[in-house]
């Protein structure tokens, strides 16, 4: 019966993947763009392209409309998607590099300036007569990226580029954005759900939470937003147990007690006065909480509803 | 205006010589896997239409058609099929599943219309021309000695079927010549842009 419901009338939901989202990105900023799975960043990114059309609202990227100026704006910005690959898959590196100059219009002059480039950044040199199916993920993804660049994008758009992608190949990866962002002017955007990453990378951060701004400001601001945690560990000697005051006892393993503290209910110098009182303490260490940590109490926030208006008038 | 036209017409036959190289050097990557398309296509083409016409060559005709009438609609059958596939190899003819699976908007990303690239980005007179060029042969071979023969049919009945019959004879002796030359690899498993490969469609 299912099935035959399903060939006349077949059900249909509406979702609200974005929903008066507003930002601008100024031209040589470098953002990063988060949130939870499904909540709308890889809708945006589309959108941003021209690969969406939306409901409503205007879009301007470069002073372009991507819905109606697509083919203007293709020319000039730079989209890769992590989990898929423009490059042709039976064919070598070097030859979906060629298509790309053909089909982009590239000059002679550009294509080798760019190549050159992007070889000795990437170190892909040895990659380009290998077949795009042959490399592995580390690989495709910088010869992906180096496909991207060759027309000398304006704007950059990543939707999460260090998916899968090892230690080196990511910070390979990072210093190249940043780099291009440093020394081109380059405007990128990324998304990632590694948020070490994103804060090494980005200067600003947007934050999305079920198709609404949630947050736009530095890693500094997120942080204090919950609170300005710290995480303090303190290695003790045997026999003797720490006692800090408002501090979130986190683990106690072979000695080392970690506690969380919020620096703006008891500052640093209270802080310090408490653990010089206390006895047996051989090591003290101080450091801010991973932003993993903080990203994941506000996920939790949003999630369960509470605090999602609160945020935005905070901002 | 000119310019414009001009320059269009310049950006198309650079798109479509992009894709024709691009089909000659995935072709000629192996000599192995050349070969056994060739192969593969030659016996595929051979049975398909030879089987038809070794029908039609027994009973002298099927269905009130002529030898000569059958060859010819297999010829055009032949020829249709081999312009869709010279054309629209690649990624058009999984259009239907790219749509489905949700993944035309990245067809998007390149500064072209759809509709170039749709054009365009499946040429392969390489992998691709086979059916185009043994139908195109075929249908000579079919329209050609019905010419001649209509001029001879004053001389009698008789005339025209005992020469239809050597002509065909010799024709299924020149079929069989063509489709093992080299020209028949004809599409066998071309690739497309995820990897997949395409179902043959074969004419007939």
């Amino acid at each position: 019966m299912g099935l035959i419901k399903n060939l006349i009338k077949p059900e249909k939901q509406t979702i609200t993947a974005l929903d008066g989202v507003t930002f601008t990105v100024r031209k040589g900023e470098f953002v990063a763009y988060a949130g939870p799975n499904g909540a709308g960043k890889s809708t945006t990114m589309k959108l941003l392209a021209g690969m969406l059309l939306p409901n409503s609202g205007d879009i301007s990227v470069l002073s372009l409309s991507p819905q109606k100026q697509r083919i203007l704006l293709m020319q000039r910005l730079g989209i890769l998607f992590g989990n898929r690959t423009e490059l042709w898959w039976d064919h070598p590196v070097i030859q979906s590099f060629e298509w790309k100059k053909v089909v982009w219009g590239i000059s002679d002059e550009m294509y080798k300036k760019n190549l050159a480039t992007v070889v000795e950044l990437l170190d892909i040199g040895n990659l380009l007569k290998t077949f795009a199916r042959e490399l592995s993920l580390g690989q495709r993804m910088r010869a992906d990226l180096a496909m991207m660049l060759l027309h000398s994008p304006e704007i950059i758009l990543l939707d999460e580029p260090t998916l899968g992608l090892d230690v080196v190949a990511k910070r390979q990866m990072i210093d190249f954005l940043k780099r291009i962002n440093r020394e081109n002017g380059v405007t990128i955007m990324v998304t990632s759900h590694d948020m070490d990453d994103l804060e090494e990378m980005a200067q600003r951060i947007l934050m999305i939470s079920a198709g609404k701004i949630a947050f736009d400001g530095n890693f500094h601001d997120l942080r204090s937003l919950t609170g300005n945690l710290t995480r303090v560990a303190v290695t003790m000697e045997k026999g003797f147990i720490p006692e800090i005051e408002n501090g979130n006892l986190l683990s106690s393993d072979n000695g080392i007690y970690e506690y969380d503290v919020d620096l703006a209910q008891m500052p640093v110098r209270g802080l310090l006065s408490q653990l010089s009182a206390v006895k047996g303490v051989r090591d003290v260490e101080i450091k801010k909480a991973p932003i993993e940590q903080v990203i994941a109490g506000l996920y939790r926030d949003w999630d369960s509803g509470k605090n999602e208006s609160t945020y935005g008038s905070r901002l | 205006m000119v310019v414009k036209l001009t320059f269009k017409c310049k950006r198309l036959i650079s798109l479509f010589a992009i894709s024709a190289k691009m089909d000659l050097v995935w072709l000629l990557r192996d000599t192995k896997f050349a070969f056994t398309a060739i192969l593969a296509d030659t016996i595929s083409n051979l049975s398909v239409v030879s089987s038809v016409y070794l029908i039609a060559l027994r009973f002298g005709g099927i269905g009130g058609m002529s030898v000569d009438e059958v060859l010819f609609m297999m010829a055009y059958s032949t020829v249709t099929t081999g312009i869709f596939i010279l054309f629209g190899s690649g990624n058009n003819i999984h259009i239907s599943r790219i749509i489905g699976r949700g993944q035309l908007e990245h067809l998007f990303v390149q500064p072209l219309s759809l509709k170039t690239q749709l054009i365009t980005s499946g040429f392969s007179p390489f992998t691709g021309s086979g059916n185009f060029i043994i139908g195109c042969i075929l249908l000579v071979i079919a329209i050609l000695p019905a010419c001649v023969c209509a001029d001879d049919s004053a001389r009698g009945k008789l005339y025209f079927q005992e020469r239809t019959e050597l002509l065909c004879q010799k024709r299924l002796q020149q079929i069989c010549a063509l489709r093992i030359s080299p020209l028949m690899y004809a599409m066998l498993r071309r690739p497309s842009r995820n990897g997949s490969t395409t179902i043959p469609a074969w004419g007939l």
